[in-house]
């Protein structure tokens, strides 16, 4: 099996997972939970032998080099950054409700990467041969992944004020105010990652180019994507901003995250033809 | 009365107000987008096709066709850097003189205004509970400074306090990158140069003005090589340079993308490169008479007749045009005003201009390499300020500002006790740890003769 058939299996993992989280969140079942979890770790797994493998086999090739150079190889990285980010929650918040919030993003990061983009291995141009490039990236999708999960803690979030507050549903769900906590710490997390991965972008730019920003689309994007951020960590120190206000500008911020991922390379033109 | 005075501390209440900032954001990020849904900096033309004359006139005029150069733009960062710094001037003095001040004793009105709060009692008197504390807990008890008013015994304790800083020292670095960029922008040079093999420069055209610039020494490359994977995909490009000043070879090098080159205060990186050639033609009129002989390189420009009558411009050479072999893309300069333009073949051409005909004799081809050049001295600056926002994000978002109060005031029947704490964040952790402290309490305030 390559690692390309091993990575299409493993979208289906994630796709059971996610099932299980949300079977167990609506009957309330401890038992389906623990199952969730454990298809979650397994897919988890297998995302990173998926990505190592790869790895090995560029190597095998004769051009080898980490798998992080394009589109489908940054889908692989950016469902397993988010399995881990979500995984990290459920470890520390012990809810796991959330991940019938989340759970469905790897999924789709995955089956999407695999069925819609191209999957062979290339070498590396020279302007891609670069250690900055590697960190660029990585960062970038820690920042990436970390919006994720507030996207997710956001939809909850904005569930849970729709429900009867005496209802069955509403008493399993986390309270509105360790979601909107979640928020904040997701976002103040995601936010410096993003920081790094756009200063390390600049970096590599400017060793390649010699121009450190030049209002590409993609950095103008991740530039936007940033300021929408800033203005989240900013609002929260006003009263007023929290709960439903947060939830909607931090669905606002995922959204530009999402453009700036995807739409820029499919809807506008740059430098930036791949992740 | 002060009406100025007011005013002008109204004016600067508003420039440092937390609600600029959230609008500075949005419309910078407004702004960012219209200039990635509008192409920028294209031919006229294309805007005119794309968006009819009135709309293209009004870009122009608004600067919609360069945002991130106009001047409305820069207007909003300027306002930006001014209110970053309304913002520090405002708000650092009071900051920093909270962190230094000691932490206060819990009085009633402290008490109060206070987010979490935790009252209960104990059995064991104060100095009991104290020795049990300090027996089970050293480490943990030294965090606390200890205060006795009367008998009542307080417990301080502050950590973190650095944390309340960060913000501070990321804005100085946001401060720091608007900076570098505009002393790279207004003193800084950016130039491209083609070097042919085997040849040296000494001039480099800077982008945007056209003009020739002077480096203040020579540049040489004497061989361009580019190397490929089995499957033809690019490996490496690279130019073997020589670096000469008054006629010394001073550095070599060998310039490859993603490995500039520093060299007399510029850095060079390799960004393209081509093939070119020394082409002769031969004119002739009504095949009377010996051939004119006219030799030319891309981007030369020279007459084909005797007279100086007939003018072409050497646009563009291609090695293999269409399968066909050699090819000039030559324009006709004509009188008129009106240029003509068309494809001279080597192999099977012979063009016809104005009454001569234009034949391809001899081509000499040589490869070059095209080489980005750059001062920028402002750059360092701009990292300097990107290492002091992460480093500020750090200590924001990973520190915690937390004062823990506790009171134990001695009652008939043991010790009321008071554990009080504010946090500048992380009030849930605070509410947390408050909780595990309490249980402490409890479990070492049982009096010891019950046992
Ligand atoms: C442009 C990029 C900016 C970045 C990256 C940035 C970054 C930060 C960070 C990381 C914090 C700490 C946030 C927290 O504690 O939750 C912060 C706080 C703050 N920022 Fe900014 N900031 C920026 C611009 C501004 C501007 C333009 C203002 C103007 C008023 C501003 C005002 C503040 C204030 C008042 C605080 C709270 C300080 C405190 O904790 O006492 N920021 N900023």
């Amino acid at each position: 099996m390559d690692s390309t058939e091993l990575l299409s299996a493993i979208s289906l993992i994630y796709l059971a997972s996610w099932f299980a989280y949300v079977i167990s969140s609506t009957t309330r079942s401890l038992w389906m939970g623990r199952v969730a979890s454990l298809i979650m770790w397994a897919g988890w797994a297998g995302n990173g032998a998926g990505f190592f493998l790869r790895w090995m086999e560029s190597h095998q090739m004769g051009h080898g080099r980490i798998p992080l150079t394009n589109q489908y190889e940054s889908m692989v990285l950016f469902a397993w950054a988010t399995a881990s980010v979500y995984l990290l929650l459920e470890l520390r918040y012990r809810n796991r409700i959330i991940g019938a919030f989340v759970a469905f993003i790897p999924f789709l990061s995955l089956g999407l990467g695999s069925l819609l983009f191209d999957t062979t291995i290339r070498p590396l141009v020279p302007a891609l041969q670069s250690n900055w490039l590697t960190a660029h990236v990585i960062t970038c999708f820690l920042g990436y992944a970390a919006f994720a999960a507030s996207f997710g803690v956001s939809l909850l979030y904005m569930v849970r004020q729709r429900l009867d507050p005496e209802g069955r549903m509403a008493k399993v769900l986390p309270s509105e105010d360790l979601l909107d906590h979640l928020n904040y710490r997701a976002i103040a997390t995601g936010f410096p990652f993003l920081s790094l991965g756009i200063i390390t972008g600049a970096i590599w730019a400017d060793v390649a180019w010699g121009t450190y920003w030049s209002w590409d689309p993609k950095e103008t994007w991740s530039l936007i994507t940033w300021l929408i951020y800033a203005a989240f960590l900013h609002a929260r120190l006003s009263r007023g901003w929290r709960g439903k206000r947060a939830a909607v500008l931090s669905v606002i911020g995922f959204a530009a995250t999402l453009f700036t991922y995807f739409g820029v390379n499919f809807l506008l033109s740059g430098l930036h033809s791949y992740a | 009365m002060h009406p100025r005075k007011t005013e002008t501390q109204s004016l600067w209440g508003r420039l440092a107000s937390l609600r600029l900032t959230l609008a500075l954001f949005l419309i910078l990020a407004g702004a960012s987008i219209l200039g990635t849904l509008i192409p920028q900096n294209r031919p006229f033309q294309e805007y005119l096709e794309m968006y009819g004359s009135v709309a293209t006139r009004i870009f122009k005029w608004v600067g919609l066709t360069d945002v991130y150069h106009s001047l409305w733009f820069m207007g909003i960062l300027g306002l930006l850097v001014v209110h970053l710094v309304a913002c520090s001037l405002q708000r650092l003095p009071a900051t920093w003189k909270s962190l230094r001040t000691p932490q206060r004793p819990l009085s009633d009105g402290l008490l109060k205004s206070l987010p979490v709060v935790k009252r209960f009692e104990l059995e064991a008197g104060v100095e009991e509970v104290v020795e049990a504390l300090r027996g089970s807990a050293p480490r943990f008890f030294s965090r606390f400074k200890q205060e006795k008013i009367g008998e009542t015994l307080h417990l301080l304790s502050q950590g973190g306090r650095w944390s309340r800083m960060g913000a501070y020292v990321a804005h100085m670095g946001v401060l720091g990158v608007l900076v570098g960029a505009t002393i790279g922008f207004a003193f800084g040079f950016k130039g491209f140069v083609q070097i042919p093999e085997g040849k040296s420069v000494e001039l480099v055209e800077e982008r945007g003005s056209g003009k020739m610039v002077p480096l203040g020494f020579q540049v040489k490359c004497e061989r361009f090589h580019v190397s490929s994977y089995p499957d033809g995909t690019p490996r490496e490009y690279r130019s073997d340079l020589v670096f000469m000043k008054d006629g010394r070879r001073e550095l070599e090098g060998a310039l490859r993308v993603n490995h500039p080159i520093s060299f007399g205060g510029y850095q060079f990186y390799q960004a393209s490169y081509g093939i070119s050639a020394r082409v002769t033609f031969e004119a002739q009129k009504d095949s009377a008479g010996p051939p004119l002989k006219i030799i030319m390189e891309p981007g030369d420009t020279s007459a084909i007749d005797p007279q100086g009558q007939i003018v072409v411009r050497f646009l563009r050479y291609e090695t293999d045009l269409q399968g066909r072999g050699p090819a000039v893309l030559l324009a006709h300069l004509r009188q008129d005003g009106h240029p003509v333009a068309g494809w001279v073949f080597q192999r099977d051409g012979k063009a016809t201009i104005g009454g001569w005909s234009l034949k391809i004799s001899h081509v000499e081809e040589h490869r070059w390499t095209g080489i980005q050049v750059k001062r920028d001295p402002g750059v360092w600056i701009v990292w300097v300020g990107c290492g002091l926002i992460m480093v500020g994000c750090a200590m924001a978002f990973l520190g915690v500002h937390r004062r823990i109060w506790i009171k134990l005031e001695p009652g008939k029947d043991g010790t009321h006790c008071w554990i009080a704490a504010s946090s500048n964040r992380d009030i849930e952790g605070t509410k947390r740890q408050v909780e595990m402290l309490a249980e402490e309490f409890v479990k070492k305030g049982v009096r010891k003769s019950r046992g």
